[in-house]
């Protein structure tokens, strides 16, 4: 306990213009969180007017996932703002942390598709050209 | 007012969180950087094979949009409106790319400005997210409703 007590950062602390800007942060990321579920819950309802509710499903897992990771990282900074919990605003980051760490995984994996699928169509849609 | 001031500048950011500040920071910025790439792709794909977009395009919209992309008006526009919307979109990445860069600078030179700075772009960043999000939802709600 008190090695991590010395270890503390001395250079950095929530001043109040950047708890200010922190407080927006958690208020955005809440928003865009709840606005994701909105568009989310609308999909599903889409596929499921549309019989084609298995597809959406892990569209909606993984949607779901990640803006859960989101709206913890917003609700505990807002509480570690308000209280000046070290240990909560700890935890927000790490919901933060996760929350890039899966998207850059997810991203990977989409570039890689689209730059396949380009290629394809890049290759057979010029085959009429070439004629 | 004094004591408010006080107790706000004791709140600091501690050694495990600056190491999690740090770990965002770099993957905020890989993120950043796979999204560029992945813009960079798209139009340089549509600016390039604009021709081959031309012909996709003529089949898959309406008859009298797919003629106007046939007759070469829309053919010369389409490579330029995905220029725009790829420099709108870099311009986007750039807020989250900044906020990464921060971090990583604030944390590693113990940089009280950076991480201000950092912090500032992330929410013009989720400000942005939030309309984009925004439309997106009402367009869902389009597609539902039809």
């Amino acid at each position: 306990m008190e090695n991590n007590q010395s270890s503390i950062f001395e250079g950095l602390s929530i001043s109040p213009s950047l708890k200010e800007n922190m407080e927006s942060v958690a208020k955005w990321a809440k928003i865009c969180a709840i606005i994701a579920f909105i568009t989310q819950g609308l999909q599903i309802f889409t596929a499921f007017k549309n019989n084609s509710i298995l597809g959406e499903l892990i569209g909606t897992a993984i949607t779901v996932f990640l803006n859960v990771l989101l709206l913890n990282f917003a609700n505990k900074l807002s509480q570690a703002l308000s209280t000046a919990d070290e240990g909560l605003l700890t935890e927000s980051f790490s919901n933060l942390r996760r929350y890039y760490l899966i998207t850059f995984i997810l991203m990977i994996i989409v570039t890689s598709f689209i730059a396949l699928a380009l290629l394809i169509v890049g290759f057979t849609g010029s085959i009429p050209f070439a004629r | 007012m004094e004591n408010e001031q006080s107790s706000l500048f004791d709140f600091c950011i501690d050694n495990m969180a600056a190491n999690e500040l740090n770990a965002i920071g770099k993957w905020a910025k890989r993120v950043s950087l796979i999204f560029g790439v992945l813009i960079a792709i798209v139009v340089l794909f549509i600016a390039f094979a604009g021709v081959t977009a031309k012909y996709f395009l003529q089949d898959a919209l309406p008859q009298n949009v797919g003629e106007l992309i046939g007759n070469g008006s829309l053919g010369i526009i389409l490579p330029v409106v995905a220029l725009v919307i790829g420099l709108i979109l870099m311009l986007y990445i750039n807020l989250l790319y900044k906020f990464g860069n921060n971090l990583i600078k604030a944390t590693t030179y113990q940089d009280q400005n950076a991480l201000e700075e950092g912090f500032k772009s992330f929410k013009t960043y989720l400000i942005v997210t939030g309309i984009f999000s925004a439309i997106g939802a009402i367009s869902n709600l389009f597609t539902f409703l039809n």
